[in-house]
């Protein structure tokens, strides 16, 4: 019988998650990353092409990340992101956090 | 439309090309979406254009025209910056060089600023940026 509250499967690490570390505490949590495409109109017919960057983290995980202005700085494959904000999940399993890069 | 509006429009990037923190991103009517690496950011792009009366004594042949321009300027930031000093900054830079310039180089007969948009703001992104138009007035005789 197949358990809906282990979540654990996804993710581990080569399956839907990969590593993101923690740059101030130089821990290291899976979580997902979604960091799919996203545009913006920006009148005049031109538009910006963009991706909205956000983690998906377990609830368990979620204690080590900070939104905000001062934000926790996370690193994703060698890039760094800001936490900026914290959407729960309505199953309060999960917690989704929208990052911005650092450039 | 007519072909000395593009004169008018390639004139602008000319200048401005190299000239501001946009650095060789300033386009002519571009259309291709740009990327966040790729800001800032300006795009030249002609609006209306009036005709007027004729020059006198010229009978059809000379008339004044009136072609309005806009020069948008696309910014980008870090979390938590400012965004809107950093658009400010371009735009600043961007009147430096064309309010400076009464008749485009002596590619029209007056060359005036009209007005500044209000700024949009973007916090959806991969990082955050701001855009605004300043919009310009560019007067030509048509021969």
């Amino acid at each position: 019988m197949l358990d809906f509250e282990d979540i654990s499967v996804f993710f581990q690490d080569g399956e839907f998650a990969r590593p993101v570390l923690i740059e101030a505490s130089g821990e290291t949590i899976t979580a997902i990353f979604d960091n799919g495409h996203n545009d913006f109109a920006t009148g005049m017919g031109l538009n910006g092409s963009d991706t909205s960057p956000k983690l998906i983290v377990k609830a368990a995980d979620a204690a080590n990340l900070t939104a905000g202005m001062n934000g926790t700085v996370v690193v994703i494959e060698s890039i760094r992101y800001q936490v900026v904000d914290k959407e729960p999940d309505i199953t309060k399993q999960t917690y989704i956090f929208p990052l911005q890069k650092i450039s | 439309m007519t072909k000395h509006s593009e004169s008018i429009r390639e004139e602008i990037v000319s200048v401005l090309t190299g000239n501001t923190a946009a650095g060789a991103n300033v386009y002519n009517g571009r259309l291709i979406p740009w990327e966040s690496v790729e800001l800032p950011l300006i795009n030249v792009i002609s609006f209306a254009e009036v005709v007027n009366e004729n020059v006198a004594g010229y009978g059809n042949k000379h008339r004044i025209r009136s072609l309005d321009v806009g020069v948008m300027c696309a910014v980008k930031g870090n979390p938590g910056d400012e965004i809107l000093n950093i658009l400010d900054a371009l735009c600043e830079q961007v009147e430096s060089v064309l309010n400076n310039l009464p008749n485009l180089n002596q590619k029209v007969t007056s060359f005036e600023p009209t007005g500044v948009e209000a700024p949009q703001i973007n916090n959806d992104g991969s990082q955050p940026f701001a855009f605004t138009t300043a919009t310009y007035n560019a007067v030509y005789v048509q021969q």
